[in-house]
């Protein structure tokens, strides 16, 4: 009986040591979370890890295709596929660049009067071109193959280089099935939308990969400390502080989400190109969205019409619309200056300076309205933006030339 | 000596097994709860002359997400409405911010139609106008909703 006793209480001491040891490593001064449930909950709708997995793409039965990816990876690269031989997709959107091309305006076959956005996490989007002209990945790539300015081809010109090019030739056919006569404006239609199909199935690996934002707030989501090289700085910190809350920089209202884009149009008062020229934006993009024979409803998309709910239900009368322009992601910024849609703002600096000075729109009305923000403010703005940098979440091979 | 476990092992692991599948499933469900709560769907709106039951909307709603509700609508004797000409806008409160989208409303029969394309973009506070016409009279109806 006394044994038994002894035996139990030697068990007690044990479970209670092991215990005790517990409770003294968390006695060390635990880290202590500085963001309010209400503001975790809005971080957590910022990291990179609340961003849904891609879906199919009903539009394009080839999206997932693993040899049209590989086709497009080629296509996006070929400079055969300009009038001059020397413009490819890669001129404007370069892998080191994180596919933008560093220049104001981009500049193919002539100068443009757009900045290139990056194509990083573009299968994303809703909308495509700063006005959103475009509704579709695929028909994004046709619009730029064919403007003059960019690649300067016609469509019939693509087929016929598909076709003397055995190379492009026997993948086409592999993948798509045999090319059509020359004449055939069906067919050629049709494979011109499938090259643009294969451009976007390429497009659909450039994906963003986790920046030290979401590991900082991966970490605070976790119950953990992130770790040293994850933490933000003060300055970083006090710029994500200024980002969410909504009184002060308003931010979150346009810049939502794990891309930092609501994937809408709103007017901020960049000025056109031209002094004279005011460019309507949005309110005429959706409009050529709308007839544009590659949209989501059209004969060469493989989407059925059910499917096509943002263009069947896109606002287009509203004046709010008018001047209005795509909001980008605020991802990979670093290296993809400069910056707005003509690329008038040199650096990050010079952004946070618009957002100060408050441009009048020349067409519509800008939304933005004096920020409860001070100098020091907008630094650690800009401060904690430079966080959002991460690395491209793409196959290694993506992200240089085919064969290099 | 041969240290022995000082429980009757076989019999009180069953119940230590219990235990921990009780404390479990109470954490599922304790989990699950503030789901359903947001997922709570039903909204009803009453006028001065027809009364319409909303299912599909949370509350609060989710940002960017494109999706269509049910509506049902009945007149104040209790009566399906038939064949009212219905459609919806809204604005963000205190902004000039409309919603992305124009959603489009069908008559299915039975006093039900279907609502489809309705996107909120921004976060925050939003008010929702549902415009009814019906043969001989009309009417607005408004409805808050929390975009988060």
């Amino acid at each position: 009986m006394a044994l038994q006793a002894a035996k139990r209480f030697m068990w007690m001491s044990a479970v209670l040591l092991a215990a005790g040891s517990a409770v003294a490593q968390y006695s060390v001064p635990a880290f202590k979370n500085p963001w309010t449930a209400e503001q975790m909950e809005i971080l957590r709708s910022l990291s990179i890890s609340s961003l849904p997995k891609l879906r199919p793409d009903p539009t394009n039965k080839y999206a997932d295709n693993p040899r049209a990816a590989d086709f497009g990876h080629r296509l996006f690269f070929d400079t055969r596929l300009s009038s001059n031989g020397k413009v490819a997709c890669a001129t404007c959107h370069e892998p080191e660049r994180d596919f933008t091309d560093g220049k104001p305006l981009s500049v193919g076959v002539g100068v443009t009067t757009r900045n290139a956005p990056t194509v990083i996490g573009a299968a994303y989007n809703f909308w495509f071109f700063w006005d959103g002209r475009k509704d579709t990945l695929w028909s994004q790539a046709l619009a730029s193959i064919e403007n003059p300015l960019e690649h300067n081809m016609t469509r019939d010109q693509i087929v016929e280089v598909i076709r003397k090019n055995s190379d492009l030739a026997q993948e086409y056919v592999a993948i798509f099935g045999k090319l059509p006569e020359a004449g055939d404006t069906d067919g050629i239609n049709r494979a011109f939308a499938n090259v643009g199909k294969a451009i976007a199935a390429y497009e659909r690996h450039l994906l963003p990969g986790r920046a030290k934002f979401d590991r900082y707030v991966d970490a605070l989501a976790a119950g953990r400390e992130p770790a040293k090289a994850d933490m933000l700085s003060l300055d970083e910190s006090e710029g994500l502080r200024v980002f969410i809350t909504d009184q002060q920089g308003r931010c979150l209202r346009c810049h939502n989400g794990p891309l930092f884009t609501n994937q809408h149009f709103h007017n901020i008062g960049v000025v056109d190109p031209e002094p004279h020229e005011r460019e309507a934006g949005r309110i005429a993009g959706i409009e050529q969205a709308r007839a544009d024979e590659f949209n989501c409803t059209g004969k060469y998309s493989d989407a059925q019409p059910a499917q096509c709910s943002e263009l069947q239900h896109a606002r287009s009368k509203s004046p709010e619309l008018m001047g209005a322009f795509k909001v980008p992601t605020l991802r990979n910024l670093p290296k993809t200056a400069p910056y707005m849609r003509i690329g008038n703002r040199r650096a990050l600096e010079d952004v946070m300076w618009h957002y100060r000075t408050l441009p009048t729109a020349r067409a519509g009305k800008s939304e933005l309205v004096n920020f409860s923000i001070t100098g020091t403010e907008f630094d650690q703005l800009e401060a904690f933006l430079r966080t959002l940098e991460g690395p491209i979440a793409a196959p290694a091979k993506y992200l240089r030339p085919p064969g290099k | 000596m041969r240290l022995r476990f000082p429980f009757r092992w076989r019999t009180e692991r069953r119940a230590f097994l219990v235990g921990i599948c009780v404390l479990a499933s109470g954490a599922a469900i304790g989990a699950a709860l503030p789901v359903a709560a947001q997922a709570q769907s039903s909204t009803r709106l009453t006028g001065k002359f027809v009364v319409v039951e909303i299912a599909g909307l949370r509350q609060p709603e989710q940002l960017n997400r494109m999706h269509g509700l049910d509506l049902r609508l009945r007149d104040r004797g209790g009566a399906p409405v038939e064949h009212a000409d219905v459609s919806i806008s809204g604005s963000r409160k205190y902004a000039p911010n409309e919603l992305p989208t124009v959603p489009v409303i069908t008559h299915l029969g039975g006093g039900a139609y279907r609502l489809e394309g309705l996107r909120f973009h921004m976060a925050g506070e939003w008010n929702l106008s549902l415009n009814i016409r019906m043969k001989e009279t009309s009417e607005s109806l408004s409805l808050d909703v929390v975009v988060k």
